[in-house]
Parts: structure tokens; sequence; C-alpha cells
């Protein structure tokens, strides 16, 4: 995991946030990161719906996520060229990479000029979450032929919490679908 | 032909890289190129240069910055070719522009 921007005084005063978010509103993670930072709470930490902030100076941060689940070669490079270009990771989660940079020092930086490239990266992490959902599923239903008992269980806790999970997972995919096409049709 | 009309990055991305480069040289020289107007971010760059590489217009090559253990690339001769035959492209909507301009310019001057 990369460290801490070294360039902020650690004060030691730390607190955690819980928030549970999809892929097609990461952007509204990144403005609300931004937000945090300009009350001098800075990200050190992202995990399952968890952020980790620790409190400084206020600064003009600008986040920014990207999704890329395997890299063709070596993650290395593209950590190089991020570092290069300004920017400081922060986390790399399921997936998820988060960025930032300090918008008073490169005022017009971007991760990404163009809406494609957004697409591109949404489109990504659509692929990678059909995948997983697929999976679990027959993980679910290859555990209803083995151990059938299990769902007849009276409070039919399980099934309901399988079925959320599966109602939960296809909206958000179809959301996502959804805001990818809207991104290339308006591009 | 499906490759071309490249988009700018690409065009911006394959000039630069006549010279090996590694990722944020070409950031640099496609910056002074455009007088800042094209600042590429990380990931954009990222995902062109896979793109250009899979297509077998760019290839590794040792950058000379006498940067160690960064990646560079260079131009392949088929990115040439590629780059070429949308120069040519180019210069026929360039030349097509231009002789409208000077027609319309022309009428003005006569009134």
């Amino acid at each position: 995991m990369p460290p801490s921007d070294p360039t902020l005084k650690p004060t030691g005063r730390t607190k955690t946030v819980w928030k549970i978010w999809f892929s097609y509103d990461e952007r509204q993670q990144t403005d609300w990161l931004t937000e945090q930072s300009r009350q001098g709470w800075h990200l050190i930490e992202g995990g399952l719906f968890r952020y980790r902030f620790e409190k400084g100076s206020p600064k003009n941060y600008l986040y920014r996520f990207d999704y890329r689940w395997k890299f063709r070669g070596n993650d290395q490079d593209y950590y190089d060229l991020c570092k290069d270009a300004g920017w400081t990771p922060i986390f790399c989660h399921r997936g998820w990479h988060g960025f930032r940079i300090d918008a008073d020092v490169h005022p017009n930086a971007e991760f990404f000029n163009y809406p494609d490239d957004v697409a591109a990266k949404y489109q990504r992490a659509l692929r990678r979450n059909v995948v997983l959902i697929v999976a679990i599923s027959a993980a679910a239903a290859t555990g209803v032929l083995l151990n059938g008992h299990l769902y007849n269980a009276p409070s039919g806790l399980i099934p309901g919490v399988i079925g959320g999970f599966l109602a939960v997972s296809l909206a958000s995919i179809w959301v996502l679908y959804w805001r990818i096409r809207q991104i290339r049709m308006s591009s | 032909m499906t490759d071309t009309p490249l988009t700018e990055q690409s065009f911006y991305i394959l000039v630069a890289l006549a010279q090996p480069l590694h990722g944020y040289g070409v950031i640099k020289k496609v910056e002074a190129m455009s007088n800042a107007r094209v600042v590429l971010g990380p990931g954009t760059l990222y995902g062109a240069l896979n793109a250009l590489k899979k297509k077998g217009w760019i290839q590794p090559a040792d950058a000379p910055q006498g940067d160690d253990r960064r990646k560079g690339y260079v131009i392949t001769p088929e990115g040439q070719t590629v780059l070429k035959a949308d120069l040519a492209r180019m210069e026929e909507l360039v030349a097509h522009g231009r002789a409208v301009i000077e027609t319309w310019e022309r009428a003005d001057a006569a009134e």
C-alpha cells in the first residue's frame, strides 16, 4: 500500500466513515472526498465501504478513482506514470484505485481527458461486476442443490439474503449500464 | 479503414513517439507541442498507450531520459503508415477549408 502524502504533517487525529456506494456514483464519492479535504480531513485509506481520514490543514485536493482489475504487464508502470504526473496514490481496493492531486499546484489537472475514457472505466467495472455476480449466483445455486434443507429454514432468512443481494447487484449493474450509454451517446 | 481518423490524443502520442519516450515524457511533449492545450491525464495516456501497443503502432523501447525502470515506447513502421494516412486526410480537409475561406475573403474584398 502506498503511504499517505508525506507533505502532510501527521496530527494523529483520524476518523473512519462508512459509506455504501456503487460504481456508477463514484464521481459523487470523489466530490465528497474533495469536500472533506477542504475541511482538513484527508483520505489515508479506502476499503470496502470504509474511508479513513487524517486531520490536517485544509487543502484543495482533487480526487479521482480509476478501475483496473488486472494490468497488462506491470502495475508499477501505471503507478510511476500517475506519480510522475503529480497524482498521489491513496488506496487500491478490489480493482478501484484512488488518487488525488493538489488543485492549487496543478490547476487544470484531470485524470481522464475524454468522456470515452470514463465510459471505458465503467465498462471495465461492469464486466468485472457481471463476472462476480454470475460466480456468486452459481455458488448459491450449487448451495441450494447440495444443501436444500438450509433453504427450507422457516424464517426464509437465507433465500431472503441471497435474493436481496441479487436484486441490489442487478439494479446497480443496470444503472451502471445506463450511465455508460449516457456518456457514450453524449460524447 | 476504421483506424482513421485518429483521435487527437492518438495523433499527438504517435507524433511524440517519433523518439523513444516514457509516459511522462509523452505528457510533457504533447503539452509543449499544443501550447498546453492538450495536457493528457495519466488515466487517458495509460489507456491510449495500451491501445496503440495492441494495434502494433508503438512498441516498447528504452527511453533515453536515463531513467532506469521507467518503460518507454517508440512508433513502429505500422504506426508511421497510419500517421501518414491520417495526415493526408487532414491535408485534404485543410485544403478544402482554406479554399472556401479564400473565396469568402475575395468576395468580402470585392464589396
